[in-house]
This record gives C-alpha cells, structure tokens and sequence, in this order.
C-alpha cells in the first residue's frame, strides 16, 4: 500500500493510502484506519466523505517539499521528510536571522563593533512595518551580511556577533 | 458645472483599485491602471481597460511618483484621476498637480486636504469650529524639553502623534514621563519616513476610548450630509481590524451630535466630496475630534452595507459637479455591516508580515457577503505594499446575526500557501467583550493572549489534513500509487475548477 510522510511539528507522520475498487480509499494513520470517498467540489477542494458519515472539505498543494492543507478552512502545512533534512543545519548561535522578508532599512554597526544587548544593529521594514534587530546579548559584531537597500528572505543571515 | 467623466486613471493597487475600476465599468466608465514592476500582472492590472508602467517597486518610484502619474493621465487620454486610499490620496500636491493639468480630481479640494493634512492645524481650525477637542499641545519648534513640560500640562499618558500623520503610524503612548525623549525620537523618525515630515503633537490619551468615526459627503453646490458612523475600536496597535456599523455603543442622541459635529468639520474646510471625521468616545460617550480623513477610507464598504449607497459612484458623480441625489433626512442606517481586514501575517510571530505566494485563495460566498480583494489565486502579496489580501463584509439585521455570518465567512475562507490572520479575526469575534460591544481600542493588544488560536490543530483534523496531503500526492507522482492495479481516477485530476452554476 503506498504510504507518504510528513512532518508537523518535528513528528513524522505516516499515511498509508489506498485506492479501492470500488472507487472508495483506504486511509491507514498509526492505528487508525479511515474508509472514504473524495468527493471534488466546484473549487478545486475534496469533501472527505467517511463512511461513518462525517464529511470535511480539504484542499492542498505544494510548493518543493511543503504541503498546504486546509481543513473546514482551518490551515495546517506539513513538511516532507526530505525537506526537513535539507534545512536542518541551522545557523550558527551568534547569527541574527531576517524574522521576516523585508528590506533593510538600516545598518547601525559595522564589523568590530561592541554592542550591548537588547542595542538596534539594524532595521527591517516590510509591508509598512518596521523590525528592529538588537543584540541578543553584549559581544562583538564579527561581520554583517547586508546593506541598506538590500532585499533579505526570511531566515536569511544578517549580522554574525560574538 | 458638470463635466463627463468618460476614462479614470486609477492612482493606486490592490483591491482599492479594484473596487474604483469596478464603479467605473458599471458607470461606463473607462478604467486606466498603473503599475510598479511588482505588480506587472497584478488584478487591477488584469481587469483594466488599460494599464500604464510607472517604474520601480519602491512606491517612491511608482505609486509615489507624481510626475509620472500625471503623464500616464495624459498619455491615455484621461479626464479624472481617483487616489484611492493611502499613497497619495491626501496629497494636496498631487490633487493640485492633477487639477493643474487640466484633469478632474476625485476627491477634496486640495485646500481642504491641506486643511486637515496638518493635523496641528486641523486641530486649530476645529476649535475655532466650535468641534469637540482632546486637551493637547502642538507648536512646530518646540524643543523636546518643552514638550516633556507640555506633557506634564496635559497629564499623563499622553499620546505623541504625528502632525503630517494618519494611520496610525509614528504614534507613541507614553505613560512614564522618563519614557518620553525616547518615544519623540522614534515618533520623529517614522513619522520623517512614512510622511516626509517629522513633526509631532501631544494629546491626553483618553482610557478606555472608542474609536468612532463618522463618514460625511458633500457636494460642489454646499450641500453636506453626514452618513453615520462606523466604529473601528478593535485595533492593534492603532491598525484597524474589525470595522461596524451602528456602533453597538452609541445612543441615537450622541450619534445625532456626532454627525452634526462632523458636517460642520466638513463645511469649516470647504470640504466636497467623500471624507471621514475620526472621534474618540469616552465610556461615558464624550467625543473629541481626532482627525479628518480626506479620502475614501478602507472601511468604507461597512457605510455602503448599511445606507445601500455606493461611495465610490457617488464620489465620481460629485467630482463631476453634480448634486447629492438626496438630503440629510433621506438617509438611514439599516441592519448591521461589518468588515474584517484578512492580512497576510502572522499572529503567533507578533503580527509579523507573511508576504507570500496565495496558492489558493478561495473568498467565501454566501447572502450577504461582499469580498473586496486585489487578489486571487496565484496572486502573490508582496513585502513592498501592505499585507491585505481581502476585506470581508457581511450584513445581516441585527449585530448578533451579522457576527455569526461573518465567523461563518471566515469559515469558508481558504488560504493555502501563507500564514494569515484569519483564526485570530475568529478568535475575536467570537470573544466575549467582542460580541457584548465592550472592546475599547487597547482590547486587542492587551487581550492578545486569549486571541492567539491554537498552534496546532486537534487530532481529528490532523488526520483529515494527512489524508488531504496524501490524496494530493498521488497526482504529483501517479505513476508511483497505481501499483500496476487498476488505476482508480484520480480525484483532485477530477476537480473541473470551470464548473458553472454547479450541480
């Protein structure tokens, strides 16, 4: 029975998912088994019809290794095993992160500088919304990665400090 | 004077854009649109008759840039310009720039925007107008010893504000008088960035307001009516989210003297065309004027779900020298509207922006709903702009009613490739304070814990969501699922998205 994997919340989870002959599926989670037709709507989205009667409507996509659900509405996205493995080498401690896509503002320090924490090293905007990045805690500013101007993605790195 | 309008260039994006372009093609009206590279094939874009490139993302390189809004008029044979919201919609140097080449601005007369633009001045001019005022100080070179005495003056908190201000931005709340260098500084800068200009003014901040605003139209031939309030007192962080009306706490006697208060606002400036006067409310239903908006408001539906007119047609009919087709007496709030703002943010990341690829962005559509967006499936939101992705509008009789549609709204609401806010608008309408009319402008941001949904969804709808995600991964890889069986068709393959009427 073919089976897919995805990860929430750093939990794989495993679904076994087969097609019957009678144009039902069979949906195997741990040790719960689920028996349902997959009904489309006009939208592009599945109503989920169990055989107990219950009904949900669902849509998904995907974009590489990241799956959008939505339940009745309610978002729920998964990653794919392989997908976790590839982003799992984190960056560094002392590296300050974009917390948002956006466009740098301002770079208030250079590389050598001693900061204090909780002091603005650089200013994010997007959206009309400006973030500050402080220090995490006192050190010293190794080196920094972006200039005014710049267009950063999320996670991207910014300034390393030590 | 009337003059016939016949082809309007368009002076913004999203859905602000949209909701012109559509007036414009009921009237018969052509609809030019203009464009940054980000937004080559956004919806305004798609849906005008025309569309002129005005240069970079940045908005100072587009939707900022006067010069080339003008020639983008004149090059496709336009006789009116409409601002829209935000951008330049209160610029009395673009209104006057537009008028100037000979083109019909939908909007105020650029004195009245500089009039209210100012909103020190705007504070001057409502005294001597006899409107309600919060006790404040206001001089263009004051140092900031001076204001820190000001503030002692008026009493603690105050607020900072911005004098070339709106929308909330640059202002401060400042409790602690030691605070108050430091907010000056930063209230100084915003404002500097968002508005070109860095001076600030002080105001008590009232405890516990409401934010009530009252919506005022007027004609070229001295006729001004006022078409009641909305109130907008569910902000975070003075960004409005949930916008109503009636206001479920005004009495028919305050309501009476507020919109009285705002047509003399209106009629002390000269004011013509579609404006909103800004109040805040006490507990005990003082109101003081805070600011006049000169433009047509975000909010602005809510008005139109509650009086049946349509602003923006209104706003073109006047600007081409026509009557109000009714008077004060003519004009009633009836049901109950309300809006909510669907942003693409995250409410559990402080609110932070999701800009984002809208995979599949499905508004819900039921009796009594309107969605307003600038976006549809395949549509990306942007970090240049800001993170709306739609306002939501329901109707219905009574506020109860009118809440319980909008949740199911909500419901029916589906977003898949970014984070929205959608659960916590649920998460607020469903509150409580929300549904007894209590929520005060600090609600939000001082409620915020109990307004934040549940990271993670329960176990059932897990399960629904694996076997969503599984059932779609068969048509990724179908040659993979089939085991060489019988191949049972497949069901997303199934789905006909250009189905009509449905069956």
């Amino acid at each position: 029975m073919p089976t897919y994997s995805y990860v929430y919340n750093g939990e794989t989870y495993s679904v076994a998912l087969e097609a019957l002959a009678d144009g039902t599926y069979r949906a195997v989670i741990g040790e719960r088994a689920y028996t349902l037709r997959a009904i489309p709507n006009e939208n592009g989205g599945l109503t989920l019809a169990f055989d107990d009667g219950d009904r949900a409507t669902v849509y998904a996509s995907s974009v590489s290794g990241t799956r959008y659900t939505a339940v009745n509405g309610d978002p729920v996205t998964f990653t794919l095993p392989e997908a976790v493995k590839r982003s799992s080498h984190k960056a560094h401690a002392g590296d300050l992160t974009a917390p948002m896509p956006g466009q740098v503002r301002d770079v208030l320090v250079k590389a050598g500088d001693s900061v204090k924490k909780g002091q603005t090293l650089l200013l994010l905007e997007a959206m009309k919304m400006e973030i500050r990045i402080a220090a995490p805690a006192d050190g010293e500013i190794q080196s920094v990665r972006v200039k005014t101007g710049d267009v950063v993605e999320m996670g991207q790195m910014l300034i390393g400090i030590g | 004077m009337t003059a016939r309008i016949t082809n309007i260039l368009i002076a913004n994006r999203g859905e602000i854009a949209v909701r012109v372009l559509r007036a414009a093609h009921e009237m018969g009206i052509r609809a030019t649109a203009v464009y940054s590279d980000a937004d080559a094939s956004a919806r305004h874009v798609r849906l005008a008759d025309h569309a002129v490139h005005l240069g970079g993302a940045a908005p100072a390189d587009s939707y900022l840039h006067i010069a080339r809004l003008i020639d983008a008029a004149r090059a496709s044979g336009c006789d009116a310009v409409h601002p829209g919201y935000g951008f330049l919609s209160e610029s009395e140097e673009f209104a006057a720039a537009v008028t100037d080449a000979g083109l019909i601005w939908i909007g105020p007369p650029p004195d009245a925007i500089r009039a209210m633009g100012v909103k020190t001045e705007a504070r001057s001019l409502m005294e001597r107008a006899g409107v309600p005022l919060v006790p404040g100080f206001q001089s263009d070179t004051a140092t900031d010893a001076e204001f820190v005495a000001a503030a002692e003056r008026i009493g603690y908190p105050v607020m900072v504000k911005a004098a070339g201000g709106g929308g909330g931005k640059g202002i401060r709340i400042v409790r602690d008088p030691a605070e108050l260098p430091e907010a000056l500084a930063g209230a100084r800068r915003e404002a500097a960035h968002a508005f070109g200009d860095p001076r600030l003014f002080l105001e008590r901040y009232i405890e516990r307001g409401r934010h009530i605003e009252i919506q005022v139209f007027a004609d070229s031939h001295g006729n001004t009516v006022h078409l009641f309030e909305r109130e907008c007192s569910a902000q975070r962080r003075h960004q409005k989210v949930i916008e109503e009306s009636p206001s479920p706490m005004l009495t028919p006697e305050t309501r009476a003297q507020m919109g009285a208060a705002a047509v003399e606002a209106a009629r002390a400036v000269g004011y013509v065309n579609a404006g909103t006067v800004e109040f805040i409310v006490t507990p005990a239903g003082e109101f003081y004027f805070l600011e006049m908006n000169t433009r047509l408001q975000v909010e602005h539906p809510v008005t139109e779900g509650v009086t049946g007119l349509d602003l923006v047609k209104l706003q073109i009919t006047t600007a081409q020298g026509h009557r109000l087709p009714f008077k004060q007496d003519a004009i009633c709030q009836r049901g109950h509207t309300i809006e909510a703002r669907l942003y693409a943010e995250n409410p559990r990341l402080n609110f932070m922006p999701a800009p984002g690829t809208l995979i599949r962005f499905i508004a819900p559509y039921a009796p009594g709903v309107r969605v307003d967006s600038g976006v549809v499936s395949g549509d990306t939101i942007t970090l240049h702009y800001d993170p709306m992705i739609a306002k939501i509008i329901v109707s219905d009789w009574t506020r109860t009613d009118a809440i319980r549609r909008l949740d199911r709204a909500l419901c029916d609401t589906v977003i898949l490739g970014t984070t929205t806010n959608r659960e916590f608008l649920r998460a607020l309408i469903n509150h409580p304070a929300f549904l007894a009319g209590e929520v005060d402008t600090t609600f939000i941001d001082s409620h915020l814990a109990e307004l934040i949904p549940p990271e993670h969804p329960d176990a059932t709808t897990l399960d629904h969501a694996l076997i969503a995600a599984a059932l779609h991964e068969r048509t990724l890889a179908p040659s993979s699922v089939t085991n060489g069986k019988a191949i049972t068709p497949d069901p997303w393959a199934r789905a006909d998205h250009f189905r009509v009427g449905g069956e």
